[in-house]
């Protein structure tokens, strides 16, 4: 029995590819044999890719079809007989940010023609299952969420980024899209900086090439406000460069309106970053009552908020402990368990 | 403003509602007080006078200079501060050499130029900050403008619809009432014409039953009267079976003598052929025991003679023999288990090439026939090259490529896939033990696939194996040394060699002649 996963792009940093990459991992050290197979592949994760034209599945093969929009690579995936996964990563649709648009994204679409094709359904959180069933996939489904290799952040040395050692960090990490909501975390950030303490810098780790009209906004909103020159967008960056980013930071805010399952909010409770996040959509089930989970912007309410979570320790202890209480549910033995488990099912269901 | 007790509750309310800190109501109510007992003006005021400071940085003054002019804010306070020391500077400014106080001017008109830049990049902010607004209002209003539009179009063709559905509705309610009247008064009808047929039939019912009752009963009496004779007749008829039942149960008894007589002659039959069965294996075992005298030969060279007479001259013959055939080709000719399975013994014979199936399965009844191939990688499927007259085909190109180049008239036929398995596996699966003869011929293959094999586990008393390289016509010098030391790292020797196969021995089995010279 071979564990096949197939995605369209093994991108380099992208959250999708990293999760495909560290489940590769996972399942080798798990004894099973495996392997990665894509369209497209970013040079620097080569070595883990095959090349989907060579995709032959045979009937004792699992497949984990990773979908994350639309998909051009079904006619590999739904040739053969064999049991397949769809690991869903969701989809922010084209008409999210517009309620009277009725458009819909290519990928969509195709979920509907190829649900049948599927034995089983895979989501990262139960929000993704939900979305799924929305799209009319009514199969078996369940929840693995993303695997994370946290022993990358440990080996990382931490690299002073303050301009003094009383300077205050805000963090942002995500690429920089209308979902994401950055304009609400700079809001937030100027009532810190004009009323509270201008000895403080914000750092938005992500790439902006891709949707350089925001990026343009963004911009042209800042040059009015008074914290513009402590505003950092660094694009995008190597993990080495993340992981200190997260290492120096002092708060993690995330007000982003639509996510699938947000592993930056986790890499930041494990870094020890008390991590603020807006409610919506999966970010909520992600933290898991860890942090401090919020229900309205108020930009001026959050900074303060963000005042008393960094200048009272007490507070700030209480918050790490029960997010790197949290953060240990994601640990590699305990996502292992739940893995084990579901090729346990997978297997009887393949033999039925 | 005073606000009411509800109101202050709705603020309160809606101030828990807007953030939770691990979950926790203790902890998020304790957040809570720590931002309202915090003065917040004043640390909005300490925190404007650290941004003045920051937005326009002490420039490096010297001693000589006075400070104020040239540490000055954008604020209007400051700039006034900052004429106020100019004028008083003036007065006294005679006092300073010409040369420095035209150094001072021009320090402060680049202090003033940098003013008056910031305070245009100010403007165009807000400026550009305006027009964004005004665009953003215009956009907005557009498009409520439009949106009211369409709900007022909405709201009339719903009308319309509302309307229309309504008066199709009445429609049909009404046409269904009448129809409902109609289908009542046909019901009624019919029930009234059902109910006069009823009546009319059950009065032809009772009348024809009386009919026929009154027949039957007239029928009944003339039939008794005619049974009364038959039943005389009848009796006297029993009365004569008796005897003769009488006359059969003397018969009978004759008759059960006569089978008890027989058991009797069958029983001791039996006892004569169980006897002769058994002097009949008496004798299948002394044929069994008797040296093999013909020397029939169906192998290439005589291997299967060689074989035989090592099995009969071993210290501990087997007392069965069992034998694996891999690459058998032919049933027969040029086979080496043939011999052995004419004698009465049986085995596994293994042939990838399907055409010649058929034939080991008729022809080799007691043997079990797999078509498949041996080889290190089993359970993957290879293709098989088979070649013209069928001996060489192999799986093994390279081999088919050397052999073609020594055999002119070959050429390969087709190709086709076959599953791969290996002898471990037919071991365990088709030999209660482990087969005494095993004999292997697949064509350039014979090392990997031996290779494989557990020699721990699996030991047979003689190996046949092709050692030599294909050519025409017999030849020197092509035999394979690889195969040989292999064998001998495994604990077998070489008994034989007959130019094509080499036959080898469990030099353990064998006779222990270590003594003999003493």
């Amino acid at each position: 029995m071979r564990i096949i996963q197939a995605l369209d792009a093994l991108d380099f940093g992208d959250g999708v590819s990293n999760d495909v990459i560290n489940l590769y991992t996972l399942l080798q050290e798990m004894g099973y044999e495996t392997a990665i197979y894509s369209k497209w592949v970013n040079e620097k994760v080569s070595r883990y890719r095959n090349d989907i034209e060579k995709l032959r599945l045979q009937p004792d093969d699992i497949l984990l079809h990773h979908f994350s929009g639309e998909s051009h690579i079904l006619d590999a995936v739904l040739a053969g007989g064999c049991f397949r996964v769809m690991v869903y990563h969701n989809i922010t649709p084209p008409g999210f940010w517009d309620k009277n648009s009725r458009k819909r994204d290519p990928g969509e679409l195709q979920i509907d023609e190829i649900k049948e094709r599927y034995n089983y359904f895979l989501g990262v959180s139960e929000f993704n299952l939900q979305c799924l069933r929305e799209l009319g996939a009514d199969g078996p489904m369940g929840v693995l969420p993303n695997v994370i290799d946290f022993s990358k952040i440990d080996t990382v040395p931490r690299r002073e980024l303050r301009e003094n050692p009383q300077q205050k960090l805000f963090l942002f990490v995500g690429r920089v899209a209308p979902n994401k909501k950055h304009e609400d975390i700079i809001d937030i950030f100027e009532c810190y900086y004009r009323e509270i303490n201008c000895n403080s810098r914000l750092i938005f780790a992500g790439n902006y090439a891709d949707n350089t009209a925001y990026y343009t906004s963004l911009q042209a909103r800042l040059s009015s406000l008074c914290c513009r020159k402590a505003v950092t967008f660094t694009g995008k960056v190597s993990d080495e460069e993340l992981y200190n980013y997260y290492k120096n930071a002092d708060i993690f805010l995330c007000m982003s309106e639509h996510e699938g399952f947000c592993i930056p909010l986790l890499e930041s409770m494990y870094c020890g970053v008390p991590t603020v996040g807006y409610d919506a959509c999966a970010v909520g089930a992600t933290m898991g009552g860890a942090g401090i989970l919020v229900s309205q912007k108020k930009p001026q309410l959050l900074a303060r908020l963000a005042h008393v979570v960094l200048t009272q320790p007490n507070i700030r202890r209480q918050i790490l402990l029960k997010q790197n209480e949290w953060v240990s549910e994601f640990s590699k033995p305990a996502i292992q368990k739940r893995l084990e488990k579901l090729i346990t099912l997978w297997r009887q269901k393949q033999h039925e | 403003m005073e606000l009411r007790a509800s109101e202050i509750l709705d603020k309160i309310l809606e101030q828990d509602k807007s953030f939770s800190v691990n979950d926790d109501r203790g902890l998020s109510a304790e957040v809570r007080q720590r931002m309202q007992s915090l003065d917040w003006t004043a640390l909005e005021r300490e925190n404007q006078e650290k941004l003045a400071a920051k937005v326009a940085p002490s420039s490096g003054t010297s001693d000589e200079e006075p400070a104020a002019l040239l540490n000055f804010s954008l604020d209007p306070a400051s700039y006034q501060v900052y004429l106020n020391t100019l004028q008083e500077y003036q007065l006294t400014s005679n006092k300073i050499p010409r040369q420095t106080r035209l150094y001072w001017v021009k320090r402060v008109i680049n202090k003033l130029m940098r003013v008056s830049t910031r305070y245009q990049e100010i403007f165009n902010g807000a400026v550009f900050r305006l027009i964004s607004l005004l665009l953003e209002k215009l956009t907005a209003s557009w498009q409520a403008t439009r949106e009211m539009g369409q709900h007022i179009c909405q709201n009339i063709a719903q009308l319309r619809a509302e309307l229309e559905n309504q008066r199709t509705a009445d429609q049909q309610k009404m046409a269904l009432q009448l129809e409902e009247l109609q289908e009542k008064l046909r019901a009624e009808l019919q029930a009234q014409q059902a109910l006069a047929e009823e009546l009319q039939a059950r009065f032809d019912n009772k009348l024809s039953a009386l009919e026929e009752s009154y027949l039957q009963k007239l029928q009944k009496t003339s039939e008794l009267l005619e049974k009364s004779s038959e039943i005389e007749a009848l009796q006297k008829r029993a009365a004569g079976s008796e005897e003769w039942l009488k006359l059969l149960s003397q018969r009978m008894e004759g008759q059960e003598k006569w089978l008890q007589a027989e058991d009797s002659r069958i029983t001791g039959t039996e006892k004569w052929l169980e006897s002769t069965n058994k002097r009949i294996d008496a004798c299948n075992e002394m044929i069994s025991i008797t040296p093999d005298m013909t020397y029939q030969s169906y192998s290439q060279a005589g291997e299967d003679l060689i074989v035989t007479f090592i099995l009969s001259n071993m210290k501990n013959p087997p007392q069965q023999i069992t034998y694996l055939d891999i690459g058998c080709n032919h049933y027969k000719y040029f086979n080496n288990t043939f011999r052995f399975y004419q004698k009465g013994y049986a085995g596994v014979l293994i042939e990838a090439n399907p055409d010649m199936i058929e034939d080991l399965k008729k022809f080799r009844p007691r043997d079990t026939v797999l078509n498949c191939g041996i080889g290190a990688e089993a359970g993957k499927t290879m293709d098989f090259y088979r070649i013209s007259g069928g001996g060489l085909s192999s799986f093994n190109k390279e081999f088919i490529e050397a052999t073609l180049a020594h055999a002119p008239d070959a050429y390969i036929e087709s190709t086709i896939p076959v599953q791969i398995v290996s002898i471990n596996e037919v071991i365990e699966k088709y030999f209660s033990d482990c087969p005494a003869v095993l004999s292997i011929d697949i064509e350039g293959d014979e090392l990997p696939a031996l290779a494989a094999m557990d020699f721990e586990r699996f030991r047979p008393v003689a190996f046949i194996v092709e050692t030599v390289e294909f050519r025409q016509y017999a030849a020197l010098g092509i035999k394979r040394q690889d195969i040989l030391t292999f064998m001998k790292s495994k604990g077998y020797e070489e008994y034989a060699f007959t130019g094509i196969n080499s036959i080898f021995v469990d030099a353990g089995k064998m006779c222990d002649t270590s003594g003999d010279a003493k």
